[in-house]
């Protein structure tokens, strides 16, 4: 049976796309379009604090080196992409460390406080900030609950060399963890993912949260895991097990 | 007294006719793009290292702002990289080869040589890029980039029509 609401999924889903003088595309299918909803993937981490240790800074280090935001001088007004978080309940004297990044919310605060539109969800969940239109209002500071987010004080840093994988410097913008974007569009996996790879850790997980083939889907549906500030309804892509 | 202000009046009128005479030919020498003696003729636009260009010199030079603007977004909203319309392949071959010790093989963008510069500087019209991205083409990556990114344009269009016509 067909109802309204079938009839203004397939009406929304009428895509004409004029490739060139002449030619023309017309499809109309809405169930077309929600399979390729299905396909489109959310990137997301899944951050185990049992195995992260609090004297461990291996992610910090390699974002740092890779963005060129660690300096040697460690001033106040350096910019923060990630940040190690030791927490102890000082009742028990239980505690736990983790990374703490842009959560990448599927409701992100800072997009809606945008007034350039600057700030942005990309299709396959990555929130961003398009430093060509950022006017450095900082809005998107004072919004995010992780305090994710850091005003670029010192722009212009780095050679040619280091802007090669990523530009880096824009001067008055905000920048923050941009779930290092290029190498996913390549294929590849997060900076802060192959470091606590590589020290062995093994704490943090990179993947597809829309594939319930794939490992962190498969993890985030077997262990009970929690986001930070799940309250807010921010719904993170990032998600943390044993901090709660 | 009199005799000193018609020789003055004189002087003047004779260097605005040379001023009027000498623009037109100015003018065309520009159009012409003639390589100019003098500075004040017009930039020397350096040669690309390869070619052809993703479209032509004379659309190019008055459009290239917004074929970059343009690829800028498709790369940041759609994730669509390594374009021939893109920032870095512009880079790639429009790269002037200068052999400095200190500053390298190509002329990054403090060096007045720079393809960007040349008119830039020129027109007086600041360009912001490279704050941000590299100026100079990446050592790793072969001429062939710009070939591979036209490839890819070809395929992904010939995938997306057997796609769409199933």
């Amino acid at each position: 049976m067909s109802s309204r609401r079938d009839f203004l999924k397939s009406a929304a889903s009428l895509a004409v796309t004029t490739l060139a003088s002449g030619v023309t595309l017309y499809s109309m299918s809405g169930e077309a379009s929600a399979a390729n909803a299905a396909k489109t993937p959310r990137w997301g981490l899944l951050i185990d604090a049992t195995k992260c240790t609090p004297d461990c800074s291996a992610c910090v280090d390699a974002c740092g080196k890779a963005y060129g935001w660690h300096n040697e001088s460690y001033s106040p007004t350096d910019e923060q992409w990630i940040r190690k978080v030791n927490v102890k309940d000082p009742e028990s004297g239980a505690s736990f460390s983790a990374p703490v990044m842009c959560q990448h919310c599927a409701n992100p605060p800072c997009v809606d406080v945008c007034p350039t539109g600057a700030s942005f969800k990309r299709f396959d969940g990555i929130v961003l900030v398009n430093r060509h239109i950022c006017i450095g209002c900082r809005y998107c500071m004072m919004a995010c609950p992780y305090k994710a987010r850091s005003f670029v004080h010192h722009g212009g840093r780095g050679s040619d060399e280091d802007k090669r994988e990523y530009p880096r410097g824009g001067h008055g913008t905000v920048e923050a963890c941009n779930l290092c974007v290029q190498r996913i569009d390549a294929g590849g996996v997060p900076h802060c993912v192959e470091a606590c790879q590589q020290k062995g850790q093994g704490a943090i997980l990179f993947g597809n949260l829309n594939d319930p083939e794939s490992e962190i889907a498969k993890r985030v549906a077997t262990y009970r895991t929690s986001r930070i500030r799940d309250d807010l309804g921010c719904e993170p892509g990032v998600h943390y097990q044993g901090i709660s | 007294m009199k005799r000193t202000q018609i020789l003055a009046f004189a002087v003047m009128l004779g260097l605005v006719m040379a001023v009027f005479s000498a623009a037109p030919a100015l003018a065309q020498q520009t159009a012409s793009e003639v390589k100019p003696a003098s500075a004040i003729a017009g930039p020397a636009v350096p040669k690309a290292r390869k070619g052809p260009c993703v479209r032509d010199s004379k659309f190019m030079r008055r459009n290239h702002m917004n074929i970059l603007k343009h690829q800028r977004v498709e790369t940041m909203y759609k994730a669509e990289r390594g374009k021939p319309e893109g920032l870095k392949e512009c880079i790639s071959c429009h790269a002037v080869e200068i052999n400095d010790a200190k500053l390298g093989k190509f002329a990054p963008i403090e060096h007045p040589k720079h393809f960007c510069r040349v008119c830039h500087d020129y027109a007086a019209v600041r360009v912001d890029c490279f704050q941000c991205h590299a100026s100079t083409p990446d050592p790793k990556k072969g001429a062939a980039a710009n070939e591979a990114g036209k490839k890819n344009d070809v395929a992904a269009l010939s995938k997306y029509l057997k796609e769409a016509s199933k």
